[in-house]
């Protein structure tokens, strides 16, 4: 079982990843896989249709 | 375009449950969370369903719940489960030294994780069919 944990702030190891880590940390214990997911800091490109 | 969007979705089908982490800005999930999310969910929303969903913000002062409700909303539409904890799930602080300061911030990330772990286990050991969903109607509001 794995969960993966979206950062969405600017900081790779910020408040938001602080945030994130405590959750992970918890699941880690009960042996659930986590993986951290920082989106960065280059544009993500808007949603539109066409 | 090559972004982050396609990176991620490659990862989807590989897990479980899903938690997705934003600043606060102007009461809402940062803006490239909002892109990212939106194009994620519009797309390829069909992969997430019967998954776990939660989502933490972080904030310095207001808005948090604002924006808690906004990420929750892409769940609510794509059949997955929302996990919750002891509190809305936010964390206070400017900076991270600061945010380490919120005890009970911290203390709903853990029971959080507790939780998500526990439902998880649930629906790994549970012998119960998954729901079979008809097919989708769109009725567009144009009567």
């Amino acid at each position: 079982m794995k969960v993966i944990l979206v950062n969405g702030g600017p900081h790779k190891d910020g408040c938001t990843n602080l945030a994130l880590e405590e959750v992970a940390k918890v699941l880690e214990q009960e042996d659930i896989e986590t993986e951290m997911f920082w989106l960065g800091i280059k544009p993500i490109r808007r949603l539109y249709r066409l | 375009m090559e972004d982050k969007v396609n990176e991620f979705l490659d990862k989807v089908e590989s897990a479980d449950g899903f938690v997705f982490g934003s600043p606060v800005h102007f009461a809402a999930a940062a803006g490239n969370m909002t892109s990212f999310l939106d194009r994620v969910f519009y797309g390829r929303g069909n992969l997430f369903k019967g998954k776990l969903y939660s989502s933490v913000v972080s904030c310095r002062r207001g808005g948090a719940t604002a924006a808690f409700d906004q990420l929750n909303k892409y769940a609510l539409i794509s059949n997955m489960y929302i996990v919750g904890s002891s509190y809305w799930n936010q964390i206070h602080g400017n900076n991270k030294e600061e945010a380490k300061q919120d005890l009970e911030g911290l203390q709903t990330m853990r029971n959080l994780g507790k939780n998500m772990a526990y439902m998880l286990k649930c629906m790994e050991t549970g012998n119960i069919d998954k729901p079979e969903y008809e097919k989708p109607i769109k009725t567009n509001f144009i009567r």
